[in-house]
């Protein structure tokens, strides 16, 4: 498994543990498609993702993060930094 | 709002002002016409914050300056913004004009509006969302007569739309929606007119009104009219954007009767609010780990200070601040709750949830002068 997949796979079993579903529906999930992912919830979403990751992302790039798409990409940026 | 007519109708019906010298050019009337004896102390600002990115982009360019530095210095600007925009409201400078030959000049404007405009485009430059404004666009955008009071529409979603402008005005469809959106906001406009006048003389028919009328006033009267005015100005201006081929967000989306706070902030002044989320809302504020509650009460002060430096507006943000807070504890730890009793405060919140949030709504508005006299 190459490295950018293992990050989405890390990505979509976190979303699914913190929104209470399977890892196949998360990719089509997003902010505000989700009872679970509100402006509440999704500062949440994003302090997992960090911790699972030790990373932080930067403030400007929190309100950017409404899809696991988005979440994948920022992930492999700020890992790459 | 005549202003924003004429400008809407002058474009919509001359073809030729369809470019971006002709956007310029009723831009800059639209502001001079609404900004009057303040339209040097608008342009002085905007100008001073146009010269700052400037500056921030030309270093950006040498490859020592990296893209940390341009953010820090974009706080930095903010943080400027921020203080000499509290500084305005405490001191007055708004309304401190110069005399110039007979006339009364004012060399410092900076509404709040263009206060939280300005920050838009310091927080998307710093952040690399989007890149030096051309002078020719920074001043369409800063003068852009249907968003000058309100509501906001950030550089990035402006930038998109530039170039469709002179395409995108002749589509009928959008007329349709516009006209749908005219006749909302016209009778909204009325109705909240109506109801601020009858407030005005329920007020000035005695000093001493019954506690009974200065609730109705408190908790029907003053809101629907506030929001039914703001509402339909607003629907003013997003029916009247698409003449020059601009889409604005929309602002007020039937904030009264929503289940909880969360809701109600979701619904209201959408525009500004989604700003305050995404800025303070997401946000660290220099903590190793975000907390959502220092985070949602930095989100209401900033909205209280936004509207007013004083004891009022604090207050009302604090008020909201703590509301919110209560409502977050509840939301995070409702899952430790049995689901019977998850199943009962549900089915409760159904009903008395939307008659909660808006008495509490209320009270944020109508009790903060009681409880600033009972603190004196």
């Amino acid at each position: 498994m190459t490295e950018n997949n293992q990050i989405k796979q890390r990505v979509e079993e976190t979303l699914a543990r913190v929104l209470g579903v399977s890892p196949n529906e998360v990719s089509a999930l997003g902010m505000g498609l989700h009872p679970r992912w509100d402006s509440m919830g999704h500062m949440e979403l994003i302090m997992q993702i960090e911790k699972e990751f030790g990373l932080r992302f930067p403030t400007y790039e929190i309100a950017e993060l409404v899809n696991p798409a988005a979440i994948v990409k920022a992930v492999e940026r700020v890992n790459h930094k | 709002m005549i202003v924003c007519i004429l400008a809407g109708a002058l474009v919509g019906l001359l073809p030729v002002l369809r470019s971006t010298a002709g956007l310029l050019l009723v831009s800059i009337l639209s502001a001079v016409g609404i900004y009057r004896f303040a339209f040097i102390g608008y342009v002085l600002v905007n100008l001073s914050a146009y010269i700052f990115i400037t500056g921030l982009a030309w270093l950006s360019m040498r490859s020592a300056f990296v893209q940390r530095n341009r953010w820090r210095a974009s706080c930095a600007a903010m943080l400027a913004l921020l203080l000499v925009f509290l500084a305005g409201r405490y001191y007055q400078l708004e309304t401190r004009g110069v005399a110039v030959k007979g006339l009364n000049l004012f060399f410092f404007s900076l509404n709040m509006w263009a206060f939280l405009r300005l920050i838009t485009l310091l927080w998307e430059f710093g952040s690399g969302r989007i890149e030096r404004p051309s002078l020719r666009s920074f001043m369409i955008w800063v003068g852009l007569p249907f968003t000058l009071i309100g509501p906001i529409l950030r550089y990035s979603q402006f930038e998109k739309q530039l170039p469709l402008i002179s395409t995108q005005a002749d589509e009928p469809a959008r007329y349709r929606q516009s006209l749908r959106r005219f006749l909302v906001g016209f009778v909204q406009l009325s109705v909240g007119m109506l109801l601020t006048g009858f407030q005005f003389a329920l007020v000035e028919s005695g000093n001493g009104l019954p506690r009974w009328e200065k609730l109705v006033i408190g908790f029907s009267v003053a809101p629907w009219s506030f929001y039914l005015l703001w509402a339909g100005y607003f629907n003013f201006m997003e029916s009247l954007a698409p003449f020059w081929g601009i889409t604005l967000p929309p602002s007020f989306n039937r904030p009264f009767g929503r289940r909880n706070l969360s809701e109600f902030w979701a619904n209201w002044n959408m525009t500004a609010t989604s700003v305050f989320r995404d800025y303070f809302f997401y946000n660290r504020w220099g903590l190793q780990k975000a907390n959502l509650y220092v985070n949602t009460l930095m989100v209401f002060l900033m909205v209280g200070l936004w509207h007013g430096l004083n004891g009022y507006w604090i207050l009302f943000g604090l008020m909201h601040g703590i509301g919110f807070c209560a409502y977050l504890w509840y939301s995070r730890n409702r899952s430790r709750l049995t689901l019977w009793r998850q199943n009962l405060i549900d089915s409760q919140f159904r009903y008395t949830g939307p008659i909660a949030t808006y008495l509490y709504v209320c009270s944020c508005w109508f009790l903060p002068p009681t409880i600033l006299k009972l603190i004196r």
